[in-house]
């Protein structure tokens, strides 16, 4: 993958970047832009044709940070009601994914500082907590549980608050 | 599935892997206590870290050093007013979608979430009995409220109708009216009183580990119309009842001043009251304290040995001794009670000292010192003051700084009409709370830690 000319000077320059594992990705200058990283990069004339590497970004997540940010820098300014609904279900769809690629999703745009899907990343883990008995998350979160029978009794004792599911309609005495 | 950091990574479930600062931003969207204690029992590694205190603070912004803001969750207040009449009762009961629970509207970063929510969000109510409830107090995470009677024989002030719920945990309680048969009579001073509170036998200081947020009693005093009287009455939780009532104070001697509001201080219930007789003769000698023991019901009045002076208010200092902090425009003096651990017959001296109230952060239109404001005692030293047009700021009396919490409540104090509306701090150590409730648990594996940390939090 070595095709992009080199226009310097031109705003619709292609951005290369190059995975942990070496493959490369190229996104318009407008979405390099929205990383803080790259942003800076860029500003420094640190961005070149052997494209920016980035160590700890594997090329699965560099994939779908390309895609978030080409989508969000082609809808940057202006949004009419319907665009900035689609942008919003285009959002929901693209967070739909399974917890690996969310965790490299927030340590990726946490270290590329992509301040807006930083924040989609961790309010979709944040939802996926929300409403769940500690049994649920262990499913959902791969979490094994090394509890004792008798450890898991205490806990729901000494906290019946929280394990009453559903709560006694009133106490009116 | 194939990239070296999913790889490496299962070796330890996916979530503990993400970096300490992306799993605290992750923990504090949640916005529900209960949904962070489901994860914090999901495994021992996770119990672990939410008994960590220092893991913790990290949920909670605003800890700084001495950790005040972050335990302003938030503020609970009404935006309906009740006009308590036959007509506006019947208006009512016809009208069901014209009244609304008590809006929470949560501090700066509260870990309840970031968005006004209505109290019934937190807590059960199917039958709408808190759409008609205005909070009166909140302490150790129970919200009191007074309810608005929804059946015209209770009206007016004959019959006192009382809520308590914890948003936190859901618990909640719907008191039996208190009847006066006939006579009116004001809701004049209220505390409420915890399970932790009622075990202490004055002395004893070991955490139990939820009685701490547990609501066990409530006692309320009120005031006669006719004969000047207070009257202590006591509500307790196990028997849901009301213990008949005591005289405890004369208005026409003496007179509460000071928060509504008690201060429990090592299972007393305490307020500030003045001798109004005395208080002409000798401006500066006539603060008391009307005290009542949880356990016993026992009530004693006791002059206090102080200046008084400015507006009184009652306070715990950070080491967990009683004191009075008097408050002037410009500056407080604080009356710390040495010694003597609530020991009220061996008299113990109080001791003396002054701060000025500090510039705070800076604020366009900066008059804060000449604007109506509302003074809550906030434990640990600490006093909260709400100025009425500019913000929300915590005074430590000790470290003698003011830190601003939030800016100006709009929503609380926003029209005249609403001025004499109460806003109800929501204080809440959610550090302790966590500690408290799981710290039981992990004692094998961080042994000592977490008991010692309790023991320390607790006042």
């Amino acid at each position: 993958m070595a095709a992009a000319t080199d226009d310097a000077g031109d705003s619709n320059e292609m951005i290369r970047v190059v995975s942990s594992d070496g493959e490369h990705f190229e996104m318009p200058e407008a979405a390099a832009n929205l990383s803080l990283v790259l942003r800076h990069m860029i500003e420094d004339d640190c961005a070149d044709a052997a494209g920016i590497p980035l160590a700890v970004v594997a090329a699965k997540p560099l994939a779908k940070i390309v895609d978030y940010c080409t989508k969000h820098a082609a809808k940057s300014s202006g949004l009419t009601i319907e665009e900035a609904e689609e942008l919003k279900r285009f959002d929901a769809e693209f967070i739909e994914v399974d917890t690996d690629m969310l965790y490299d999703l927030l340590v990726a745009a946490d270290f590329m500082g992509v301040e807006g899907l930083s924040k989609l990343a961790v309010q979709r883990t944040a939802d996926l907590i929300k409403g769940k008995t500690p049994e649920q998350n262990r499913e959902t979160f791969g979490i094994v549980n090394d509890f004792t029978p008798e450890e898991e009794e205490e806990i729901c004792k000494e906290n019946e608050w929280a394990f009453q599911i559903t709560k006694p309609p009133s106490r009116l005495c | 599935m194939a990239d070296a950091s999913a790889e490496g990574r299962r070796c330890m479930d996916g979530i503990a892997a993400l970096p300490e600062d992306v799993v605290l931003e992750v923990f504090s969207r949640v916005g529900s206590v209960k949904d962070l204690f489901m994860f914090a029992v999901t495994c021992r590694r996770w119990l672990r870290r939410f008994t960590d205190p220092a893991f913790l603070r990290g949920l909670c912004p605003g800890q700084g050093e001495e950790g005040h803001r972050a335990r302003l969750l938030g503020f609970f207040f009404q935006q309906t007013r009740f006009v308590r009449c036959e007509r506006m009762i019947k208006m009512r009961m016809t009208q069901h979608t014209s009244v609304s629970a008590p809006t929470f509207l949560p501090a700066p970063g509260s870990p309840l979430g970031p968005m006004d929510r209505a109290l019934t969000s937190f807590v059960a109510d199917d039958d709408g009995t808190f759409n008609y409830a205005e909070p009166l107090a909140a302490r150790c995470g129970i919200v009191l409220m007074q309810l608005v009677p929804r059946t015209e024989p209770m009206t007016a002030t004959s019959h006192l109708l009382l809520g308590l719920c914890n948003p936190i945990t859901g618990e909640r309680h719907v008191l039996p009216p208190l009847e006066s048969y006939g006579i009116p009579r004001y809701l004049t001073s209220y505390a409420i009183i915890t399970a932790a509170d009622s075990d202490l036998d004055g002395k004893q200081q070991r955490p139990s580990s939820s009685g701490r947020f547990t609501f066990s009693q409530l006692l309320l005093t009120t005031q006669h119309k006719d004969d000047y009287k207070l009257y202590l009455y006591s509500y307790s939780a196990a028997t849901c009842s009301w213990r008949a009532p005591t005289m405890c104070l004369d208005g026409r001697r003496f007179s509460l001043v000071g928060e509504r509001s008690a201060v429990v201080h090592h299972g007393v219930a305490h307020w500030l009251c003045i001798d109004l007789v005395t208080s002409r003769a000798a401006p500066d000698d006539y603060l008391y304290k009307l005290s009542v023991e949880v356990r016993t019901a026992r009530v004693s009045l006791t002059k206090l040995p102080v200046r008084a002076g400015g507006s009184p208010l009652l306070c715990v200092s950070r080491d967990s001794k009683l004191s009075v902090a008097c408050v002037y425009p410009v500056h407080v003096r604080v009356w710390t009670q040495l010694g003597g651990e609530g020991g009220d017959d061996t008299p113990a001296p109080w001791l003396r000292t002054v701060i000025r109230i500090p510039m705070a952060v800076p604020y366009p239109n900066y008059s804060l010192l000449c604007q109506p404001c509302e003074k809550f005692d906030f434990n640990r030293g600490s006093m909260l003051v709400l100025y009425r047009s500019s913000g929300v700021f915590i005074l430590d009396l000790e470290k003698k700084v003011m830190e601003k919490v939030m800016d100006c409540f709009l929503s609380l104090f926003s029209d005249k009409l609403t001025l004499n509306r109460t806003s109800v701090a929501y204080e809440m150590d959610l550090v302790e709370f966590f500690v408290l409730q799981l710290g039981g648990l992990c004692r094998e594996s961080t042994g000592k830690k977490c008991e010692e940390f309790a023991c320390s939090v607790m006042p």
